[in-house]
């Protein structure tokens, strides 16, 4: 006795496989022109950078001169030591302050605390163009004293002020999880405070301080707005050298080689790091397996 | 029960995951108005057999047979079948009344108009218009909201009707999911672990509630878990499962008192498995003495494994025992003691009222009807 | 140890908001001495003129704009992630996020150049794949939707994930097909994703001059970019009031996210 199908009709439903099937293709197909959307830019770097002619209208073959060229180009070199300068003294500073910041801001009463914070997320949520704006205006009133002060020293100054509270804000949900008597039972052990923080502490919370670092980073390399109102004495870094060159449409092709280099380290970095996890996850599932079968 | 009242049949259903069969070639038959439950451990199958047929998941082979239609490729959201989840999965961004409302808020009007009948939005039409003119969706709408209300009634929370989700306990989160699913008079209730995460008092007090509702409402409850107290307090019938295979099916009592094996024997309650041997009709023999028994048609002379109930051995003086064995052990649970005695070298388990010492002789006898035996299992 | 990060963020976040606002009342300039500050409201013609209007409509009509077609597209492709039987949804995530690690000038600029008479992708295709829409509202939209789009995906991603599937599967359980389990389940329990991921499009897009300035050569111009002509002529007063209305913009913004979620979820 064969049983027939239930139908979807028989319940009080249309049949909407047809139409389901379209709209799974056309869905796809929706995808993949936002991902282009996406990508056309870097793709279009990519081939600027690969084309034999410096004229950004036409492409005449294929060449990789732009690449070994890097190095040649004085201006592109200046700008790009100037942007991992400014960045690598920023984000150094800012892991280093942010987490000793953010360890004292633990510390607090929760009211204070929260206020604090408040005031922390200000740099983060301003737009650029007012950070940029206010602070190169205070930075003028201080140029009575120091007369030179715009360049580097500003620069740096105002990549701290918006870094260090990405430490912070990385920083504080791993205090928050660590116990708070970890500290106590180091100073019972006899450990002093000061070095019972950094052997204690800063171990329990170095993810955060680590992911801090890198938000810190990747703000302080691409920061355009700020940069451009703060700095000084011809000091561009990499963005405010492209945007004032880029009306004369002299711009050299090595600048998308260079920019095409970076994609591609960054995305070999982040697909590594992936990779690397993934081991550390199967390690981990083999030591269990074993410890089952040892017990 | 006959076949006219079967509700569903599972046949020869089977699933993998990941080349791991996690039910193997089941065959199931489950009638109208009875309250069935799935037994076992985890990882046994049950839940994978009960989402089967809720449609989350698809049988690799087999078909799952509803009201006679073959359901396999039917989504869940089309099927007279509503499922109880083990974390009551609330809407938390709806109230109470909302949650509950949820199922018929979002049907079509042809199935309202279908599911209360002309007849009932007719009346309530009636009943509505004494201010002014009401349309037959705004009927339908005020059905909805009575019947949810209802529900609560049924589930003793209609005082909480507008209280938010997460205000709630989690019994009475358990009892909103329970309503939500009712008001919709589903043909099958899915109950997945549902009592799981309550504690001991409010559990045993939900089985008795669901037991009656069950009873009140009519409709078959399909029940999983792990607990045998719980299968054994509610059900019609049990299904103990192990490892995705079926190994015994029947009322409580049955499964109780004659276990098919011995893993049903050790899974449902405590038990005493001893090695025996059929001697004759009505006649076996084990730890060195005869015993009339009763119901059984083995082999003259074969091996079987007899086992008996702890409360099922009566205690007696010594001199007119069957048994005598020491008690080595001993605990005192409330209800009864439990004794472990030692006789000829086996460790009994003993339930009785009576108070004995470790280290006292202790005489034991057993009514010839409550030696159950079961087919000795090789390669067990 | 937080005293001195208390002094530090004092001094660098209300130092420069008071300057600013002192300098959009008074008169003080290079050129003019301690002795002559006088304090007065006279900057604030600035605000009736006529391009700092149009400045300002553009902006925030930009910014709406974007905002809403970054959600709508974001959302779809969250969503498509959310749905993608792809085991590693970090590899997808990584995808989306990877053009905002280029710089976004390049990026902006050649954007530019693809969009203009006679491109590379012309001369590669044989056709212009964006006709010849350089210097319109339509190349600083573009331009500004997929440079911000990223922030809505990943916004609006992380609310799908916390949303348990077993409320879902309850959804489909209790009657509702996918399409009305989408519109009635995940979007209102996804929606402080949305907005957190509106503030990230919004904000920027109304502050922005650097994107408005190279696809619409210089022709749309945002209030962005008359703060940026301030700059440049060292008209530090004009500029610092624009910027103070700006802030103003954001500061009001947030208030109103803050009054719409009293757990403060949102912003974090």
């Amino acid at each position: 006795m064969e049983n027939q199908k239930a139908t979807l009709k028989d319940y009080g439903y249309r049949d909407f496989t047809t139409l389901n099937k379209i709209y799974k293709i056309l869905k796809k197909i929706f995808v993949v022109a936002i991902v282009l959307g996406l990508y056309i830019s870097i793709i279009v770097i990519a081939i600027q950078s690969i084309n034999e002619s410096r004229n950004l209208s036409i492409f005449t073959r294929v060449s990789f001169q732009w690449y070994a060229n890097i190095l040649q180009e004085e201006e592109l070199m200046q700008a790009i030591r100037n942007t991992f300068l400014v960045s690598a003294i920023a984000t150094v500073l800012a892991t280093f302050l942010g987490t000793f910041f953010a360890i004292g801001l633990y510390a607090l009463s929760k009211k204070v605390r929260v206020l604090w914070m408040l005031l922390n997320n200000v740099p983060i949520l301003n737009a650029d163009i007012v950070t940029g704006f206010s602070l190169m205006l205070m930075f003028r009133l201080l140029m009575v004293v120091f007369p030179n002060i715009f360049g580097l020293f500003t620069l740096v100054m105002a990549h701290l002020f918006f870094t260090i509270p990405y430490v912070i804000l990385s920083v504080m949900p791993k205090l928050k999880e660590t116990d708070p008597n970890l500290m106590d039972a180091a100073m019972d052990l006899g450990v002093r405070p000061y070095k019972a923080l950094i052997k204690v502490v800063i171990p329990a919370i170095k993810a955060g301080i680590f992911s801090g670092m890198l938000l810190a980073l990747t703000m302080s390399i691409d920061d355009f707005a700020i940069s451009y109102f703060t700095t000084g004495a011809g000091f561009d870094n990499l963005s405010i050298w492209i945007y004032a060159v880029i009306g004369r449409r002299n711009l050299t092709p090595s600048v998308y080689a260079f920019s095409t280099l970076l994609t591609i380290f960054t995305l070999v970095g982040l697909l590594t790091y992936q990779f690397l996890q993934k081991q550390k996850k199967g390690k981990k599932n083999e030591k269990n397996n074993f410890s089952d079968i040892a017990s | 029960m006959e076949n006219q009242h079967a509700l569903i049949e599972l046949k020869n259903i089977s699933k993998s995951y990941d080349d791991e069969l996690v039910v193997k070639n089941v065959n199931l038959t489950i009638y109208r108005n009875e309250f069935l439950t799935l037994l076992g451990p985890s990882g046994c199958g049950k839940t994978t057999i009960l989402r089967m047929i809720a449609g989350f998941i698809k049988p690799d082979e087999g078909d799952i047979i509803i009201n006679g239609k073959v359901f396999n490729d039917l989504p869940p959201y089309a099927r007279p079948i509503h499922t109880v989840f083990q974390k009551y999965a609330l809407f938390p961004h709806l109230n109470v009344i909302d949650n509950v409302a949820f199922g018929l808020n979002n049907r079509s009007w042809e199935y309202l108009e279908n599911f209360y009948g002309q007849e009932k939005i007719a009346a309530e039409i009636k009943e509505l218009s004494k201010k002014k003119e009401v349309s037959a969706k705004k009927a339908i709408k005020s059905l909805i909201y009575k019947d949810s209300v209802q529900a609560l009634k049924l589930v003793k929370l209609d005082g909480f009707i507008k209280r938010k989700v997460d205000q709630l306990s989690g019994g009475q989160q358990q009892r909103v999911a329970l309503a939500r699913a009712l008001v919709n008079k589903p043909e099958i209730l899915l109950l997945d672990e549902p009592l799981a995460a309550l504690d001991l008092k409010l559990r045993q007090n939900m089985q008795y509630e669901l037991k009656e509702m069950q009873r009140t409402l009519g409709i078959t409850f399909l029940f999983v878990t792990h607990d045998q107290e719980e299968a054994m307090t509610m059900s019609d019938r049990i299904v103990v499962m192990k490892e995705g295979v079926i190994q015994q099916l029947g009322a409580p009592k049955s499964i109780y008192n004659e276990p098919i094996n011995r893993y049903v024997a050790n899974f449902i309650g405590e038990t005493n498995i001893l090695p025996g041997r059929y001697v004759k009709k009505d006649l076996v023999n084990f730890l060195g003495v005869d015993f009339k028994c009763m119901g059984y048609n083995f082999n003259d002379g074969e091996d079987v494994d007899v086992v008996i109930r702890p409360e099922d051995f009566d205690v007696v003086d010594v001199e007119k025992a069957k048994l005598v064995g020491e008690v080595v052990f001993s605990l005192f649970k409330g209800v009864h003691n439990e004794y472990e005695v030692l006789v000829k070298g086996e460790k009994l388990l003993v339930h009785t009222y009576e108070s004995y010492e470790v280290g006292q002789p202790i005489g034991l006898t057993i009514d010839p009807y409550e030696i159950h035996m079961m087919k000795v299992e090789t390669g067990e | 140890m937080a005293v001195p990060y208390k002094i530090w963020l004092s001094i660098l976040v209300f130092i420069p908001i008071l300057a600013m606002l002192f300098i959009s009342f008074s008169n003080l300039s290079s050129s003019v001495s301690v002795g002559e500050l006088t304090l007065s409201l006279a900057h604030f013609k600035l605000l009736w003129e006529s391009s700092t209007v149009i400045a300002f409509r553009n902006s925030l009509i930009f910014a709406v704009a974007t905002t809403l077609i970054s959600f709508v597209l974001g959302y779809f492709i969250a969503y498509e992630i959310k749905l993608s039987k792809f085991k590693n949804k970090f590899i997808l995530l990584t995808f989306v996020i990877l053009p905002m690690w280029s710089n976004l000038i390049l990026r902006t600029e050649s954007l530019a150049n693809i969009m203009s008479e006679n491109n590379i992708l012309k001369n590669i295709l044989g056709f212009n794949l964006f006709g010849n829409i350089s210097g319109t509202w339509m190349a600083v939209l573009f331009g500004l939707v997929f440079t911000y789009m990223p922030f809505m995906i990943l916004s609006v991603y992380t609310a799908l994930e916390k949303i348990d599937f077993a409320l879902e599967e309850a959804a489909l359980d209790l009657g509702l097909r996918p399409i009305k389990k989408f519109w009635k389940v995940v979007f209102p329990l996804s929606f402080k994703g949305v907005v957190t991921g509106a503030i990230m499009v919004f904000l920027p897009t109304l502050a922005g001059f650097a994107i408005p300035k190279i696809l619409s050569r210089g022709r749309i111009v945002f209030i962005g970019n008359i703060i940026e002509q301030k700059f440049i002529y060292t008209n530090y007063n004009h500029g610092a009031l624009l910027a103070v209305v700006i802030l103003f913009f954001i500061l009001g913004s947030i208030l109103l996210i803050t009054k719409f979620d009293k757990e403060g979820e949102t912003l974090l």
